[in-house]
């Protein structure tokens, strides 16, 4: 197992919940920089189109709300498009068959996160998230982590993950970028 | 020839063919990443406000959210 720190030369899409886990008082300092660790390893930091929405739905007169917005505007940004909405719909299928739980419910913005990476071929784009509950084995592979503790008590503050897509669980006509349905 | 070039990995150790493909769909943006990166540390959330983010109140949760 790598260390998170130890990657280079990815293309990696980073989850809301990272962003926002970043953004809290010292997080950085206690990551050890992670996100600009990876930077410098040149590694690609990208964002989606719905994560950028999910960070900018707040209320206008939030002060956070321009800080994430030049945040967003500073980094790449994959859109959802027709082709990215309809591999979510399949994914969003192919994660209950996964999960063999047919009445459960994936985040949306989960779904678009998966469909954008499916989008790309294989291992192209890898995915850093702390949710291992919407963005689960085997469907998603571990290929890097970090755990982050609290400074006071040493608890876990967060783990953060980098993933990769595993598209032989997937059934064989949704496994390429173009999903012939 | 044509085939060498199409196999040559780039420098995000990627096929130059699928680079193309991942360029396109973020190429024409300006960016700033060192900068980005710097305004993100400057929210500076607390605790109480990062979970109220993360996991809100259930009445607050959008359809479609599992959690």
């Amino acid at each position: 197992m790598k260390e998170l720190r130890e990657i280079r030369n990815s293309n990696i899409l980073l989850d809301a919940n990272i962003l926002i886990h970043y953004a809290a008082e010292g997080f950085a300092e206690r990551s050890g920089n992670i996100l600009r660790i990876l930077h410098q390893n040149k590694n690609l930091l990208t964002v989606s189109h719905i994560t950028a929405f999910e960070l900018l739905n707040c209320d206008p007169k939030d002060r956070r709300r321009e800080k994430y917005l030049k945040f967003v505007n500073g980094v790449r940004n994959h859109p959802v498009n027709q082709a990215i909405f309809q591999n979510a719909a399949v994914l969003s299928n192919e994660c209950k068959r996964l999960a063999r739980s047919y009445n459960r419910i994936f985040p949306i913005p989960d779904l678009i996160l998966g469909a954008t990476i499916l989008f790309y071929p294989n291992d192209t784009v890898y995915l850093l998230t702390t949710d291992r509950n919407d963005f689960f084995d085997p469907l998603w592979e571990l290929v890097a982590h970090q755990q982050i503790l609290k400074e006071e008590n040493e608890a876990v503050e967060a783990d953060l993950y980098l993933l990769t897509l595993n598209r032989e669980v997937l059934l064989p006509q949704y496994r390429k970028a173009e999903i012939r349905h | 020839m044509a085939r060498i070039k199409q196999k040559r990995v780039s420098k995000l150790g990627i096929r130059s063919s699928e680079s193309t493909t991942f360029a396109k769909a973020v190429q024409g943006q300006n960016t700033n990443t060192e900068k980005a990166l710097q305004v993100l540390t400057s929210i500076r959330l607390n605790e109480t406000e990062r979970e109220l983010i993360l996991n809100p109140p259930i009445h607050e949760r959008v359809a479609g959210n599992s959690q």
